[in-house]
């Protein structure tokens, strides 16, 4: 019996990880705009192996569906010169190397650790799982599972005031010549 | 049902990536998109440890414990939204200051020092 | 998550002596390969209908000579499409060129999963159901921005950033609006929708005979602003943008997004149907009349509820409701002029937004569901 979800998640894995090394070595902003937004529908997939369809939703509609438009215009709105920098010549390739082998090796004795995945392994010595203490004594009885989402409106509120604040533009400094619409001296 | 380790070493793979692009690039825009590759990484992780967690241990636990996982992936989208809009305002405004936005050539308290 | 087709298919092998259990994957994607081949066929006949509606309430004939009185333009004219050579400009980003028509295409595609065209025939009763067709076609603001970035022209980038401004500002009141309607059922699924309407009456008439018109009423203005079309048709102005970002898309690229241009109309129609027009049902009162305790006041005659009941007409039921609407949405092209993008998008964030969780709140409050 071949178990096709298996192979489905494995090359949804790797389709997923070539688009987003495509989103690094694109040629333009907007093409590696283009490949993020094939990495989130990739990774809104995985989700669908995890039994967490509404996730599913929430990363199309939310992630790639309203946050790439803004990723897009944040990227065509800055007309951005592409730099000729050439990673593989200058003397950053040595360290980023090293620095990948070592957090691919940190990494995956993290994911060796693992046991086969039978049984919880995350039990503590009063039965509990590791993550329902924590939950429970961190962030349920602190605050309150039922705040997380008045949290989050208040939130995502407060950035977009700050960020229309942030982009609004002061006109006394930019445009010096900009003609004024209402003069102040009318008297002549 | 697929094995806890695809998911965790799909999460990694994809951190990987994530900071070699924050390590590699110089526009700010896909240091931004870099990061987004880094917080997906996590929501995986997320979203797989509460799907492994609710098949397995936590099946007699409350239903509000059993969607945690759920509740946070929601958190870190919902923090990328309003991190994604507050870029492209500091983008736009770097834009309007300093006529790009490639990271290593945006200097205003420092000297003008060559980097590489 | 098993599919309606599958019993069908299994059951039709163990005749032939096979005993094979067919995956899901397969079960749903042949429902929906069915069901979207009805759909796909009668978009070659919605065009006809618009633009001979259209025609008549401009005092002009329409197609007359292809066919038994023009009913076979469209086709023709799709041969035509599809023959025609296939331009790209030299200096477009090909890979997005190419992107932005796949992922309209798809998307306007998979969208028929979970639309039910008799109570029970459907893809696949998803979870999800009605959140899967938003999430489907949230894909395509960012499609129709990058399709018109790659094409490399001043009307293509215009029209694209009035489309993804314009499909985001429209998004969340269409969300908003069907907040009530799936509080009240406890359900995404279109076919429990459908059914808790037959029960229960339209939901265009809950809500103390309020509510429900308010968020129908946004939910089609909604509805008619992300399938861009007239009085909403901003971001391809004919008269301002050439066609928006659809310009340089010529030959079959050309023929396959004016044919996603009627798929996102009929879905957007029928999202429409099942959420307030009581879905297959042709009766819009309900089993019985109610008073406000749930009690029964008069209840309707067994024979009716026996002919509701009938695959057949509600089949029929959804196929006549959906050219309905595309008769609503063919006069409201005849008799409305476009609006302004900074009117546009003010009426969709400040009035509309209001106006569906007015709408959806007085819904839920008016069944109790408060408390």
């Amino acid at each position: 019996m071949v178990d096709y979800l298996l192979i489905l998640f494995v090359l949804n894995a790797i389709y997923t990880v070539l688009m987003g090394i495509g989103v690094l070595y694109s040629r333009t902003v907007i093409r590696s705009a283009l490949f993020l937004i094939l990495t989130l529908i990739g990774v809104a997939n995985v989700f669908l192996f995890a039994n967490s369809e509404f996730l599913w939703v929430i990363q199309l509609s939310v992630y790639s569906g309203g946050i790439a438009v803004l990723l897009l215009f944040a990227g065509r709105l800055t007309s951005y010169t592409e730099d000729n920098f050439e990673f593989f010549n200058s003397n950053l390739v040595m360290p980023v190397i090293v620095a990948g082998v070592l957090l691919l090796v940190l990494l995956g004795t993290l994911v060796a650790q693992i046991p086969a995945s039978t049984g919880n392994i995350f039990t503590t010595n009063n039965g509990n799982t590791l993550l329902e203490q924590f939950f429970h004594n961190i962030w349920q009885e602190n605050f309150g599972l039922a705040f997380i989402l008045p949290f989050l409106s208040a939130l995502f509120l407060a950035a977009l005031l700050g960020s229309v604040k942030l982009a609004m533009s002061d006109d006394s400094d930019d445009y010096e010549e900009k003609p004024k619409l209402y003069p102040e001296e009318t008297t002549t | 049902m697929i094995p806890l380790e695809y998911f965790v070493a799909l999460s990694m793979v994809l951190f990987s990536v994530g900071i070699l692009g924050i390590l590699t690039q110089r526009s700010a825009v896909r240091l931004l998109f870099s990061i987004e590759l880094i917080l997906n990484s996590a929501n995986i992780n997320f979203v797989a440890f509460n799907s492994y967690l609710r098949s397995t241990a936590a099946s007699n636990a409350a239903v509000s414990d059993q969607y945690l996982g759920w509740a946070f992936a929601m958190i870190v989208v919902a923090i990328a939204a309003a991190e994604a809009a507050i870029a492209l305002a500091i983008f736009i405004s770097l834009y309007r200051n300093f006529g790009e936005i490639s990271v290593l050539d945006i200097f205003s308290l420092a000297e003008n020092t060559e980097v590489d | 998550m098993a599919s309606p087709v599958n019993p069908f298919l299994s059951g039709t092998f163990n005749i032939l002596g096979i005993q094979i259990t067919i995956p899901d994957v397969v079960a749903i994607a042949l429902g929906t390969f069915l069901l979207a081949n009805y759909i796909m066929i009668n978009q070659l006949i919605m065009p006809y209908v618009e633009r001979k509606v259209m025609a008549r309430q401009q005092g002009r004939r329409g197609p007359v000579y292809v066919g038994w009185r023009g009913i076979l333009q469209i086709p023709a004219d799709l041969l035509k499409l599809v023959l025609k050579e296939d331009t790209m400009p030299k200096t477009a980003d090909s890979l997005g060129f190419f992107m932005a028509i796949f992922f309209i295409g798809v998307s306007s595609i998979m969208a028929f999963v979970p639309l039910p065209f008799a109570n029970g025939v459907l893809g696949a009763d998803l979870t999800i159901g009605v959140l899967y067709v938003f999430a489907i076609f949230s894909i395509v603001p960012p499609a129709m921005f990058i399709g018109g970035w790659a094409s490399n022209s001043k009307y293509a980038l215009i029209g694209g950033f009035r489309a993804a401004g314009q499909l985001l500002a429209y998004e969340i009141p269409m969300f908003i609006s069907v907040l009530g309607v799936i509080a009240i059922v406890n359900s995404f699924s279109l076919n429990d929708i459908a059914l808790y309407q037959m029960h229960a009456g339209w939901f265009l008439f809950s809500g103390f005979g309020i509510g429900g018109l308010i968020a129908a009423f946004v939910f089609y203005i909604a509805g008619l602003a992300e399938t861009e079309r007239v009085p909403f048709d901003i971001p391809e102005a004919e008269a301002e943008l050439v066609m928006g970002p659809r310009t340089e898309f010529s030959g079959w690229r050309y023929a396959l997004i004016m044919m996603t241009e009627y798929v996102h109309l009929t879905v957007n129609s029928l999202l429409f149907i099942f959420l307030f027009f009581g879905g297959f049902d042709f009766w819009p009162f309900g089993n019985a009349i109610y008073n406000f305790n749930g009690g029964v006041i008069f209840t309707w005659p067994t024979w009716l509820y026996e002919l509701r009941s009938n695959l057949w007409i509600q089949f029929i039921t959804v196929t006549v409701k959906a050219y309905f609407f595309i008769y609503v949405a063919t006069t409201f092209r005849t008799a409305f002029p476009r609006m302004r993008i900074d009117q546009l998008l003010s009426f969709g964030w400040k009035q509309l937004l209001l106006a569906s969780i007015f709408g959806s709140f007085i819904m839920i409050w008016s069944t109790g569901v408060l408390g």
